[in-house]
């Protein structure tokens, strides 16, 4: 797992190095700042929250991400629903070259 | 309660490199100078994130106790499922981190001069200045409640003035059979669903411990948050044991007497309480309002990119004292405009334009055991307004959307995440993690 230790924006700097040019850190520590809250400082997950960090590809991260938002693939989330109708595919992807593993 | 150091000492060196390369340097003489002042879920996390964020940058945290106990998971303490020395968390892993942590009084602040002055003598300089203070309670708002009122009719409500243990005390002593009382302010006021949380675990409580007494809710307003997920709820775990009473069936209490235990309503009924809990109306906390920084509401005004004070330039008002709606005011959310805050004030002193904000909010609350509820909400600015993202958020399903067994699922699941969520933010927050 990626960033044991590391703090989100270290990840979210190392990121930047392997994502699309354009991506600022600074904006995704902010747009990461939502799924922290939950799922741990580095997306670790724990205490009954699933880790989000190293667990997905970058497409499928986005992928699950906007299943979430239009209701589609998991049929019944608890709150994820909810929570991805507030966000932007740019920030699904964001999140995605944050958290998702390099591959 | 801390990690490792060298693990620490890594991630510093890891975030120093790489923001140095990322970001030009705030200044080429010294470091710019960012103050905060608060050290509760607005404070400590804009302490915590400028810190990591921008290593380049001094930060100092002004807070005048040296721990810090939640209001989230207080109600659990009184549930009888938490006790308060786990709610309760010290400054020393943010210092370490290099937050350079101040235990004072702030007293006043100059915008002018840029200083913030303590009550021990000192004045501490800043180029940007973050503040997250909380509230104070309007004392008089209510007849008869006064701060001496409060250790009789216990507010419960700002663990500074007054720790939970005070309310739990009361509650352990009362004898079974006797009425709860509880006086709910109207809107705005720190964390919407609160107050039925309290409900609900006082109600676990007694249906463990003291199963004939009763619950009565007086409150001022017609209706509050998530308010028919608590309802199926309270009719479901204790039966007849809550009563609850909206303004306009004469909820509102104008008077207390905290000698005879009583509380009376707008329109003069007398109730007599076993035990009395008197949430009264708020306010920005005193420090933001001396400073210039509220309106006549007494609360303070703010920019929607920047939460920069709608009044007094160069000062940011985070958290619970900001005028922030549609926004509740929660712990959660203050994370998240701290963030932006110190984003806007790094991007302010390189005379440039705050960063797209986008402000994210959970309040999970606990009704029973395995049972718990959210309401979530994302914002954006929308020039100079806070709007609510449209179709986005909301309340966890209703029961009758579910299968029996989904419902328990999804329950037990959201009871589990907000567990999840106390542990994760108040680590990330206190530097812990
Ligand atoms: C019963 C209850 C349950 C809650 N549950 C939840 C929940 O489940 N989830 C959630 O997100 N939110 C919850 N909240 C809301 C949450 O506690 C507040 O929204 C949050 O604390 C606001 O953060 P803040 O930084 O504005 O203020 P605070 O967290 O109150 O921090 C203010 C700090 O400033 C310090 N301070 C004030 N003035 C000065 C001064 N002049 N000099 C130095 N220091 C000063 C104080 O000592 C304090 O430490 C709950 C609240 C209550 C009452």
């Amino acid at each position: 797992m990626p960033g044991q230790g590391l703090t989100a924006t270290a990840i979210a700097l190392l990121g930047l190095l392997a994502a699309p040019a354009a991506a600022d850190p600074l904006r995704t520590a902010l747009v990461t700042g939502g799924c922290t809250g939950c799922h741990g400082q580095s997306g670790e997950g724990g205490n009954g929250v699933p880790a989000i960090a190293g667990t997905k590809s970058r497409a499928d991260f986005i992928a699950t991400m906007q299943a979430f938002r239009e209701g589609k693939g998991n049929p019944q989330p608890t709150v994820m629903d909810r929570i991805a109708r507030g966000y932007t595919d740019e920030e699904f992807a964001l999140m995605a070259a944050h958290f998702a593993r390099a591959n | 309660m801390t990690g490792p150091t060298l693990t620490r000492r890594a991630a510093l060196a890891g975030t120093a490199g790489l923001a140095a390369l990322a970001a030009p340097r705030v200044r080429a003489q010294t470091a710019a100078r960012i103050v905060i002042v608060g050290g509760g879920f607005g404070g400590a996390s804009a302490a915590r994130f400028a810190r990591d964020a921008f290593p380049d940058v001094e930060v100092t945290l002004v807070e005048r106790a040296r721990s810090f106990t939640t209001c989230p998971y207080g109600n659990l303490v009184l549930g009888g499922t938490r006790r308060i020395e786990q709610i309760t968390f010290t400054y020393d892993a943010l210092a370490r981190r290099g937050v350079r942590v101040v235990h004072d009084d702030a007293v006043a602040v100059d915008p002018q001069a840029r200083g913030v002055r303590l009550a021990g003598g000192t004045t501490v300089p800043y180029d940007r200045l973050i503040m997250s203070p909380g509230i104070d309670l309007r004392w008089g708002a209510i007849e008869g409640y006064t701060e001496a009122a409060a250790e009789r009719m216990p507010h419960g409500w700002v663990p500074s003035l007054q720790p939970i243990t005070v309310l739990e005390r009361q509650l352990r002593e009362m004898p079974d059979g006797g009425t709860f009382v509880m006086a709910i302010p109207d809107n705005p006021f720190r964390c919407p669903p609160g107050p039925y949380e309290r409900i609900s675990m006082v109600a676990q409580y007694f249906k463990r411990a003291k199963p004939r007494s009763k619950i009565l809710a007086l409150d001022s307003k017609g209706g509050f948050s998530k308010q028919p997920l608590f309802m199926e709820a309270w009719a479901e775990l204790y039966p007849g044991m809550i009563e609850w009473v909206s303004a306009s069936n004469d909820g509102k209490v104008m008077k207390v007497d905290p000698q005879a235990l009583t509380l009376t309503t707008e329109f003069g009924q007398v109730h007599r309480a076993a035990v009395a809990n008197v949430i009264p109306p708020q306010m920005a906390a005193k420090i933001a309002r001396d400073a210039g920084l509220a309106n006549q509401s007494g609360w303070c005004p703010v920019r929607a990119r920047s939460f920069e004070s709608a009044q007094v330039p160069g000062i940011h008002v985070i958290g619970d004292a900001s005028i922030a709606a549609p926004m509740p005011k929660s712990g959660y959310v203050a994370s998240t405009h701290a963030r932006q805050a110190v984003a806007a004030a790094v991007a302010a002193l390189r005379g440039q334009e705050p960063p797209d904000p986008v402000y994210f909010n959970t309040c999970y609350s606990h009704v029973g055991p395995d049972y718990g509820i959210s309401i979530v909400g994302t914002y954006r600015a929308d020039g100079d307004r806070f709007v609510e993202v449209p179709n986005s958020g909301g309340i966890s399903p209703r029961n009758e959307t579910m299968t029996p067994e989904r419902r328990a699922e999804q329950r037990r699941l959201e009871a589990l995440y907000a567990d999840g969520w106390y542990e994760s933010l108040t680590r990330q927050m206190f530097g812990l993690s």
